[in-house]
């Protein structure tokens, strides 16, 4: 009826100490908590990765904020993928739907000549509302099923964009003015750094609110005991519903961003390539952990490039094989490596608070 | 006083096998009601039909004068019925902590914009939350794992988390299934200790499903007795354990 928690007893030490020896795989698998830093740490780390993100697009040129801005937009994706499948434990492999939405939401608000951030919160409406009307029913079906009726949105993407011709212009795209407006003096590279910064840090920050607390344990029941969690009043349906319907508007204003940042948006940006590269990144950043967004953005956007110089068809298979080895041999991803590294000396740490 | 809960003529069946065929049943506050019976009586069933994990096909069942037949799942927990499961519900992943906050879930507020809003409210909430769990880990003696996760532990410890988890919600009913399952000599004591604070001091009305007959007596006002469905017996907890229709019924599964 419910799942139950009866492994018998370990010897080994509470989760975050390596007694008891174990093998190598053990200790990856091992799952730990969040590094707890003291506050002026959390504080300094926090100040100076603002200060140096907010830096890097005066000082570097334009295809270097071109990668980094990519990260950022990943990293949104990545940030709502991971509430809904991380934490509410509902797969999607159709995120690239609702990125694509989000990137022509802003083309087309664009070519009715809306401003460029009203654009962006329309490209989050959309695809909450969309999200919304299809996490509905879909939300009725478990694992495999959910997993299928997800690809299958991904799969229509690109002939469904085809198909809306007179919006879309189907295949032959349509450009977009990404140009910052005539009171920013930046350029367009710097513009729409700074608009994906300012869209990461906020997602971020409602992600990680999210995460934590009533609601983030109601999301993580929902994943480990669906009945346990209606019977402890956690209305089980709503919780997915809101969580899918979120993520899409995540994945929309990330679209949109990259629409901004490409200045084009075609049929063949939003395959079934972009949503498989959508959960690697997941996966490898940490499930169920909120830096491991960043992580794993990090990962997707520069570790195929390097594969793809040796071979183009290299891509997909370093996206397989990574896949594989992280789900068997990290579950926790690049996030519980950094916690199992870093835990130790944040623990060492003088003015951390007692937990 | 009036009755908590009420249960009236529940028919349950699954396929041919009738589970539930008719019993009537009352707790009310500040009551402890043991339901005992043989393996397969339907004690289990009957639970699930209160907490709605299964659906009654006839019969009424009413948690503080409210129809539960119809209310979906996670509303009747918001009546303050808490549970604890005969095989565990936890939430493997998670530490004896995150499972016994996440027992407050319907007895808190704090919805989707407070938490992206972090109101002041949501904080505090958080906060007294956190102490109140901390609080009932040390009363059942597991402050020493609060930071376990429960993957690691052994049964009987799982039970008492359990049970705390449905504590930090302040039930108005209890339902606990065999929550001595497990436990050492010293536990049940402490547990019908805690059971009994909790229906005196508090006035929460409990059903106790246990195969522990020591515990059954001590703790218990009534007892209702269940064979194959049926409430075979009801009343003081000595008197029943003689009753002859009783002691057929459990010699008849030992047999
Ligand atoms: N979901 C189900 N599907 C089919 N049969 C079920 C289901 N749940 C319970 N039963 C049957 O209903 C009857 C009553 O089971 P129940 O679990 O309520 O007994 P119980 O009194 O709790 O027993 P125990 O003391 O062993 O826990 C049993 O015959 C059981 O096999
Ligand atoms: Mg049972």
């Amino acid at each position: 009826m419910s799942t139950t928690a009866t492994r018998p007893a370990r010897t080994s030490g509470g989760g975050t100490t390596r007694r008891g020896g174990g093998t190598v795989a053990e200790w990856l698998r091992r799952p730990r908590p969040p590094l707890a830093p003291p506050r002026w740490l959390a504080v300094l780390s926090t100040v100076g990765a603002a200060a140096a993100l907010l830096v890097v697009p005066l000082v570097n040129p334009s295809y270097v904020n071109l990668t980094v801005t990519l990260v950022m937009v990943w990293t949104i994706v990545g940030l709502g993928l991971n509430l809904l499948v991380g934490f509410g434990g509902q797969v999607s492999l159709g995120h690239s739907a609702f990125f694509a939405i989000g990137a022509y939401a802003v083309a087309v608000a664009g070519e009715a000549g809306w401003a460029q951030p009203a654009a962006l919160l329309v490209a989050g409406v959309v695809p909450f509302v969309v999200g919304y009307a299809i996490g509905l029913p879909a939300l009725r079906l478990h694992g495999l099923q959910l997993g299928l009726v997800t690809l299958a949105l991904a799969m229509a993407t690109p002939a469904a964009i085809r198909a809306f011709e007179p919006l879309t212009h189907g295949s032959r795209g349509i450009g977009i003015d990404g140009t910052p407006p005539a009171w920013v003096p930046l350029d367009h590279d710097q513009w729409v750094y700074y608009l994906a910064l300012a869209a990461a840090s906020l997602g971020y920050v409602v992600t990680r609110r999210l995460a934590r607390g009533r609601l983030g344990r109601s999301f993580v029941a929902v994943r480990d005991a669906e009945l346990v969690a209606e019977t402890l009043g956690v209305n089980t349906w709503q919780t997915k519903t809101r969580l899918f319907a979120t993520s899409a508007a995540y994945a929309g204003v990330a679209g949109g961003l990259y629409a901004l940042l490409l200045e084009f948006v075609g049929p063949e940006n939003f395959n079934l390539t972009l949503s498989i590269s959508f959960v690697t990144l997941i996966v490898v950043g940490g499930l169920a952990t909120v830096p491991g967004a960043v992580l794993g953005a990090i990962f997707v956007q520069y570790v195929p490039t390097l594969t793809s110089s040796i071979s183009p068809a290299a891509t997909g298979a370093t996206y397989g094989v990574v896949l594989i080895l992280f789900a068997f041999f990290v579950p926790h991803g690049l996030a519980g490596l950094a916690r199992a590294a870093l835990g130790p000396l944040v623990r060492r740490v003088p003015g951390r608070p007692k937990a | 006083m009036d009755a908590l809960l009420e249960v009236h003529d529940v028919h349950l069946s699954f396929g041919g096998l009738q589970a539930l065929d008719g019993p009537s049943l009352t707790v009310a506050d500040g009551e402890v009601v043991g339901l005992i019976g043989p393996n397969g009586a339907g004690k289990t069933s009957l639970f699930n039909c209160i907490n709605g994990l299964y659906r009654p096909q006839s019969g009424s069942v009413r948690v503080l004068g409210r129809e539960v037949a119809g209310l979906p799942r996670h509303r009747i927990a918001g009546l303050g019925v808490g549970r604890t499961f005969q095989n565990l519900g936890l939430l493997a992943s998670q530490t004896v902590l995150e499972n016994v906050l996440a027992g407050a879930y319907h007895a808190t507020r704090g919805g989707w914009w407070a938490t992206v809003l972090d109101l002041p409210d949501v904080r505090r909430t958080e906060d007294r939350l956190r102490a109140r769990a901390l609080e009932l880990l040390t009363e059942l003696d597991l402050a020493d794992v609060a930071g376990r996760p429960v993957g690691t532990l052994p049964f009987g410890t799982l039970k008492r988390i359990e049970l705390a988890r449905a504590l930090v919600g302040e039930p108005r009913l209890l339902l606990v299934d065999e929550p001595a399952n497990g436990l050492v000599h010293s536990e049940v004591a402490e547990l019908g200790a805690t059971l009994r604070r909790l229906a005196t001091d508090r006035g929460a009305a409990i059903l106790l499903v246990e195969h522990h007959m020591g515990l059954v007596t001590s703790v218990c006002d009534r007892v209702a007795v269940l064979d194959f469905g049926r409430l075979i017996a009801e009343g003081d907890p000595r008197e029943v354990a003689r009753d002859p229709q009783v002691v057929a019924a459990y010699l008849g599964t030992a047999a």
